[in-house]
This record gives structure tokens, sequence and C-alpha cells, in this order.
């Protein structure tokens, strides 16, 4: 074990790879090339295009899949998500073991995957883990390390070469014969596949799979059939009730919406909203309510934002039809009227994580945005987060695009002051995901505090009357009423999992929690 | 000594905030308990179980714990009543932690909350309302009555309720008592029909030494017909109000959406209470999904010359207060009148012409009592 620059430990041999550790923002500067797939031709593929074969188990015996093979898929589908279990049976039968899979999410469908790693066919998964999963690893019983990733690090290990993919499976709700597929359409259609993108580029091998096969052209391809090795037709590839709800309802939580209108009322008296500004919000209880309210008031006040950075929900539709935003630039899609327009507005565009999010790309649409408004389990008083595990210690949450969002323009951090008994502002973090000097704002049922970084906004606030407080005061006053602080997550078991930061370095590791 | 078993609480799936106590008769005492928060409260819980299991001798008793993040005091009320229920005796004294609060302020919104579910309990200061009412009465079923009992006291002496007043709905001046003396600073009787009801109830609440007042709810054609009686029956009366449903039940009336069926009850309630020098509170608004349904009725409510609503959701705070608010032509008519009427009487005059009306006291009083409702 080794111990990086916010005095964390990590260790230094990760799955195999040595890694180091993170050296504050911008410190970790990166030299070689980029990952190159293998080189092939066009004469080793049917010249009428036809990439189609009878099932998984030929596609990845054709693919040579061997024992250790590191295996993609992706969460496009979230909690509807039929091709792990589909891919991991169809491996299980040609016999092979110890694979590693590399999915960009896991959720609660993946529970039953788990037998996999008991039995050996799966070695261990390499992602954000969360849900069954995070309980499974966090317990131990998982094999090698858990690497926790942004969407955006995701995308940078696989292009730097951190993370090889020999087979990427890649869910489309619609596909052509030569592998050009979208999101926007088919039965299972889920919006963007952005996050497949990169694993499309850089995997040895590419299959496709789909329960929807158009004839050629699938227009408008969101991936090109060029990366595509091979096209499997199967029954289903998504349960469509779970990939997207069909309405996203305002929260009831009244809390929730106080602190949705905390968010708001800081935006929108602090300069922070202006015309031509844009925000980025997502479809949590919080996030949704604020786009409700923030829409109220660039009604009233005749704004419009350039453009919204979703996750996409109805409410960021009918913005982008009511006119309050030029463009929606969507890195997944949460509900049914998203699907829509991304399929009809040439002005929703699909992003990925190489041209929304990537640290180690010619510039970053991340800190182009205005604001961006996101969760956290845990807040220390210098303003660092927790975005992964509970208070204590076990695996929670995915990093999701937290850490890439963490460089908008203002970032600001919108959660309840406690949950069950447990305060949300910590004298230290459980685990260490994000660090203070990108988080300007933290706002709380219970008051709302700026971090001195940046005096611009708390000048801002102070002569629009917003009133504001601090994280020490805000901690008090929860401490008052919880019992005190709680007491700190036992960090002493072996290591199961490291998280990293946006350029690949390692800012903290999740342990053993017996 | 009979130990009886008993359950209080809630807990498991869906649960966040409260706690549930078992209590089961035992020779050998022992205690079980399980928490959400274990690892960062456990300690606590355990030790918080052994202190109030001393405080009542160490009964007998074989307890269980299933914790679903309930704050401390919740985890209290549940234990205390569990114990008080298993052995048959009383809740123990509860002493306020600062006396009751004197309020000037009109009761424009008053927000409801149900009295045995705790994980509402430590936000409602941070809605604005003018008074927060802990319920006992309606929405608390009849064989949780002394747990929400005993969640209310604990509420009321604990938490922060910011600028709210802080009301409870009680049954009967038996909880008016116990709620006084935690510190309730107001007591909304329910069901009134006579002048006698309320009179019982302020000398309980007198009992215990509080200042707390009251307002009486009027739910049937007697009590609406007593309205002024019982608005004159004590001291500490300081508004009526009105069960609207119950009310309409009772007079056979039939809803409309035109609220016809209503004028007489309410247009009486408004009456007496004025003659009565008190305050006229208008009913709920229980449809609270529709803000701007909310809105015109807390205008109209106000047009009728009631003083505040219920709220049944703390987004109806919003729309409510903005309904009822003065207009801003009348707020700056009124500072207008009030820099005008107390410039002349420093000359020694007693009516002035303000932009071409003539003002005097009855007119200064009223401009004044408008700019204090909004500074």
């Amino acid at each position: 074990m080794s111990v990086n620059d916010v005095g964390r430990r990590f260790p230094t041999l990760v799955n195999g790879r040595s890694v180091e550790g993170f050296r504050g923002i911008g410190g970790f500067i990166p030299k070689g090339r980029h990952h190159g797939a293998p080189i092939k031709t066009c004469r080793d593929f049917s010249s009428q295009g036809d990439k189609t074969v009878e099932s998984l188990v030929v596609a990845l015996r054709n693919a040579g899949l061997r024992d250790g093979m590191r295996i993609s898929t992706h969460h496009h589908f979230r909690n509807g998500d039929l091709v792990a279990e589909q891919l991991f049976q169809a491996a299980e039968q040609l016999g092979v073991r110890d694979l590693v899979w590399f999915p960009s999410a896991v959720f609660p469908c993946h529970e039953s995957l788990l037998r996999h790693i008991h039995s050996g066919l799966i070695h261990h998964i390499e992602g954000s883990l969360n849900g069954p999963v995070g309980e499974f690893a966090s317990a131990g019983k998982m094999p090698g390390l858990a690497v926790l990733r942004s969407h955006g690090s995701r995308y940078r290990a696989i292009q730097d070469g951190d993370a090889l993919i020999d087979i990427a499976v890649i869910a489309a709700p619609s596909c052509d014969a030569f592998g050009n597929m979208t999101g926007a359409q088919g039965p299972a259609a889920c919006g963007g596949l952005g996050f497949a993108t990169a694993d499309a580029q850089f995997a040895d091998h590419v299959i496709a799979i789909t329960d929807h096969l158009v004839p050629f052209p699938c227009a408008p391809w969101q991936i090109p059939g060029n990366y595509v090795d091979q096209v499997v037709v199967t029954d289903r590839i998504g349960d469509p009730t779970q990939i997207v709800s069909g309405t996203t309802r305002l929260t009831r939580s009244p809390e929730r919406l106080l602190i949705a209108k905390k968010v708001a009322d800081f935006v929108g008296k602090t300069g922070v909203l202006h015309d031509g500004w844009s925000f980025q919000a997502g479809a949590g209880g919080i996030s949704l309510a604020f786009a409700v309210y923030i829409r109220e008031i660039m009604r009233e006040r005749g704004l419009k934002a350039r453009f919204i950075r979703g996750g996409s929900t109805e409410v960021l539709v009918e913005m982008l039809e009511e006119g309050l935003t030029e463009f929606i630039l969507d890195g997944q899609t949460f509900d049914l009227e998203g699907v829509r327009s991304l399929r009809e507005n040439p002005n929703h565009l699909m992003t990925s994580p190489f041209t929304s999010y990537n640290y180690h790309s010619k510039g970053n649409i991340a800190s182009m945005i205005s604001c961006a408004l996101l969760g956290a389990t845990e807040v220390d008083l210098n303003f660092n987060a927790n975005v992964v595990s509970h208070s204590d210690g076990r695996m929670l949450h995915g990093i999701g695009g937290w850490q890439d969002a963490l460089f908008s323009e203002c970032t600001i951090l919108a959660l309840p002051a406690f949950r069950n008994r447990v305060p949300v502002v910590r004298e230290s973090l459980t685990t260490f995901c994000g660090p203070g000097e990108l988080i300007d704002v933290v706002v709380t049922e219970r008051g709302t505090a700026v971090n001195p970084r940046r005096q611009d906004l708390i000048q801002a606030a102070t002569e629009a009357g917003v009133p504001l407080t601090t994280l020490q005061a805000i901690k008090q006053e929860v401490e008052a009423f919880c019992g005190g602080p709680p007491e700190p997550a036992s960090l002493t078991g072996r290591p199961v999992g490291v998280v990293t930061w946006v350029d690949g370095t390692i800012i903290d590791s999740l342990y053993e929690i017996p | 000594m009979a130990v009886k078993s008993t359950a209080v609480g809630f807990c498991g799936d869906g649960i966040r905030g409260d706690c549930k106590v078992i209590l089961e008769p035992s020779n050998k005492p022992q205690v079980r308990i399980t928490s959400t928060v274990e690892a960062m409260f456990g300690r606590a819980i355990r030790q918080q179980v052994a202190d109030v299991l001393s405080k009542f001798g160490d009964p007998p008793v074989s307890l269980t714990l299933e914790d679903s993040g309930a704050l401390p005091w919740v985890i209290e009320a549940r234990l205390e009543a569990a114990l008080c229920i298993s052995l048959g005796q009383e809740l123990p004294p509860l002493a306020s932690k600062s006396p009751a609060r004197k309020r000037n302020k009109k009761r424009r919104t008053r927000l409801y909350v149900p009295g045995n579910t705790p994980k509402f309990m430590p936000h409602l200061g941070l809605f604005g309302a003018s008074s927060v009412i802990l319920d006992l009465e309606d929405s608390v079923p009849e064989r949780e009555k002394q747990a929400a009992l005993s969640i209310v006291r604990h509420a009321i002496a604990s938490l922060d309720f910011g600028q709210s007043e802080i009301c409870v709905r009680v049954n009967n001046s038996e909880e008016a008592k116990a709620v006084s003396r935690a510190g309730a600073e107001c007591i909304l009787v329910p069901k009134v029909e006579s002048a006698e009801q309320i009179k019982h109830m302020a000398d309980a609440i007198q009992s215990v030494q509080s200042d707390a007042v009251m307002i009486a709810i009027l739910e049937s054609a007697l009590g609406v017909h007593r309205a002024y009686e019982i608005a004159t029956a004590s001291e500490r009366m300081v508004a009526i109000s009105l069960g609207i449903e119950d009310y309409l039940t009772d007079i056979q009336a039939i809803r409309t959406d035109t609220m016809w069926e209503t004028m007489f009850a309410h247009g009486t309630v408004v009456n007496a209470a004025r003659a009565a020098g008190i305050s006229p509170l208008s009913s709920v608004y229980s449809h609270v999904d529709n803000l701007e349904g909310m809105r015109e009725f807390a205008a109209w409510s106000r047009s009728m010359g009631f003083d505040g609503v219920g709220c049944l959701h703390p987004s109806q705070i919003g729309p409510a207060m903005a309904a009822m608010a003065p207009p801003d032509d009348a707020i700056e008519e009124a500072t207008m009148i009030v820099r005008e009427f107390e410039k002349a009487q420093t000359q020694g005059l007693g009516a002035i012409s303000v932009r071409g009306k003539m003002v005097d006291a009855p007119i200064y009083q009223r401009a004044k009592d408008l700019l204090a409702e909004v500074n």
C-alpha cells in the first residue's frame, strides 16, 4: 500500500497492473500514445455486408474466447439489461474460466451473475459496483479488485490502454447486418449508445447483439458497423419497462423539493443563471425538481439556455420544444419522451463520454457547462466529497459522470443534511472521490454553504440577499439531533476496490467490511 | 407487577427515521437490537436502551428494538411508550426546553403532520408555515394514540420548529396537559359544540401552568350554531376554524365545486370570530398536487375574511402565502399613509389627506397592521 497526495492509502498493483496515486488536479501528465485496435481489412468480411452469425456462442467462439479474457458490456438498458446474462450463459457453454467482466455500470438486475464468480467463470468485475453486487464485493467475496471509474475515466482507460478489451458485446436496439446500430429505434429503444463508443473503437473484437435487425442501412446510426466484427440476433436484449420509465414524476418529498428550490434560488440570484447559460441535471428527485423550478425562473425572466446537458428527461425535452434551450447534449436517456426527442429532434444530440467528459482529450465540454447539479453521500469541511460508499464503507453507487461533471463553472452538491440519522457533513470522508477545489456550493435543506475559494459567488449571494451558512454550522446543527458524529467506518480490512480519478490515478480505496 | 406484551412504532422496508420496540414479559430480561445504522450508531443505541430500561427500574421484559435510522428522540419516545403500555404506567413527565412564545402574527398557514410519523418532524420548521400542527386526532388510528402522544411530546421538547408556532390537535384534556407541559404553544380542540368543552380544556391547560392558547374547530351544525359562545368561552381562545367535511355530512349537504353549500358555515365562522375579537381560520385544501387550486382557495378564503388556511403538504405553503399577501400597491399605499399620518401627528393633526383620500386613526391603524404583516 502507498499513500497519495490527499493522504489516502492505495494498493500500487491493481489486478496485476501497476498504478499511481492521485497527485492533485492536473498533477499527472500522461505520456505515450493511445491504444490501438488491431488492423483488420474488409476482405475478411462479407462483401455483401452480412456479418450475422447464428448465436452468441458461435460469435464468442469465432472471436477466440479463452480463459482470462476481458469482456465488456454497457448499461444503456440500466436495470432492464438482458444481455450480460445471455453473454455469460454462452461463455459458460464454451467452458472458459477467469473472465474479467468490464461493464460500464452494474445494476441490481445483475445479481444473478454472481453465481458465475462462485463457479470461476468470472474472476472479477472491473467497474463501479453497487446494489447486491457492491455488497458482494464489499464483503470480500470477489477475487480481484473492483476498479471504480467515472464515465469519462472509463473512456480514458480504454483509449489510454489501461483497460484492454478483448471482446466488446454491444446491445443494439436497432441494427443492420453490417453492424450499423442505434438506440433510438426498436422495441428496446433506450436513447443513445454513447457508453459503448469507446469499446467499439478500441476493443480487439466487437459483437453487436440485437432483437431488431433492420435492412441496411440502419439510419441514422449512432455507431457505424465498420467497427463491428459480428452481429447476433436474439429474442430479447432488454426489458423496456426497466430501461426507461414512462413518466418521470416529480418527487413529493418536502425536504427534497425545498433543497431543489434553494438551488434554483441560488442559481437564479447569483448570476450563475444568465442568458445563453448551460446546465447539467440528472433524473434524481432533486435534479428533476430543480429543472422544474429553474424552468419557471427562466420563463419569468425570459432567459434561454444555449444547451442543457442530460441525462435527458421529459422536463428537459419540454424545455427544448418550448425554446428555453437550443440544444440537449444527451449522455443517457432516462424516459420515453427523451427517446422520442433524441429520435425526432435534430437539436437533441447524443454525446459519448469522449465528446462530453474525457479528461485526456483536446478540451472537455464538462468544464464549459455553467452549472452542474450533483449529489453525494458525504462532504467534509473542505468541500471534498464521497459519492461511492455508505458511511459504513460499503460500496453504494458507481461514480457515473460525477467526477467528470465536477469541472463545471459552478458545481453544486444538493443533498439532505442527514439520511436516516447519518449526517452528511463529516470531519473525514469514508471514501475520497472528488476534491473540494472543484466543488463550489453545497445546498442542504438547512442552508447553503459556498466554498471560500469562490469569493465571487459569496459576494454575489450576499448582494442578492441569499442567506448563506457554513458546512461547520450545518454539521453542528445536524449532529445535535442525530446524537453526535457517527463512528468512523472501520477501514482496516484488505482493499476490495480502488477509486480512480479522471486521469487514471488512484484517489482512494474501498475496504472489506465484515 | 403484570407485564403486557406490546409493540410500538414502525421499521423495515419503506420506513425511514423510525424504529419498532417489541416487549415481552420475561424472567430473564434480554435485549436484542438491529439497526440500519449499526456501524455508525450501534454503540450509542445500546447505551440509550440500557439507560431507558434503568430509568424504568430494569423491568422483567425481553426487549427487541428494530431500528430504521430513528433519531435519538424517536428511540426515546418509542421505548417510553412501549414500556408505559407494557407496565401499565403513565408517560413520565417531560419538561419543555423553553417557555411558550407570544405570537402577534396572523396564522396564515398551518401545516398538519400526522402525530405518529416522526420522519417528517425534524424538517417542519424549515418551510415557513405560521403554525405546525402535530395531529393526534384523525390522522392517528385508535390503537396508536399512546405511541403518537409519546412521539409528539418528544418532538416538541427536542426539535427546533423555527419561526413556526407549535400546535397540537388533541383528542382529550389529558393529551392537552401532556403536550402543554412539553411546550406546545397552541392546542387545537376538534369537534367543539359547546363553551363548556373549551372551559374544560382551558382548565386542563391551566392546571399544568402553561400559557398555551387555543383554537376550536367547529365540525357540526350545533358547533357552527354556537360559534360566538365558543369563540368567547375562554381568554385562551385565539381562533376558530371549520372542519368542513364533517360539517357538510352533519347538515346533509352535497359537496359541489361552487362551494355554495359551505357559505353559511364559512360566513358564520368569520362573523363570530370577528365579533369575539379573535381570528377566523379557513379549512385545509386537500388536493395537495393542485397548487393552483390551493392558491385560488387561499385567495377566496382571504376575500371571505379568513386570516389563514390549513395545509397538508409543505408545498402548499408558498402558494397560500402568496395568495394571501397584500398586493404591492396596497403595501406602497400603506407605507405612504403611515409616513404621512405620523408626520401629521407630530404637527398635532388628527386627520390628513393622502392621494386625495382622507386618512384618520382607523385607516392609519389598518395600514400599520398591513405593514406589520409583511415585515
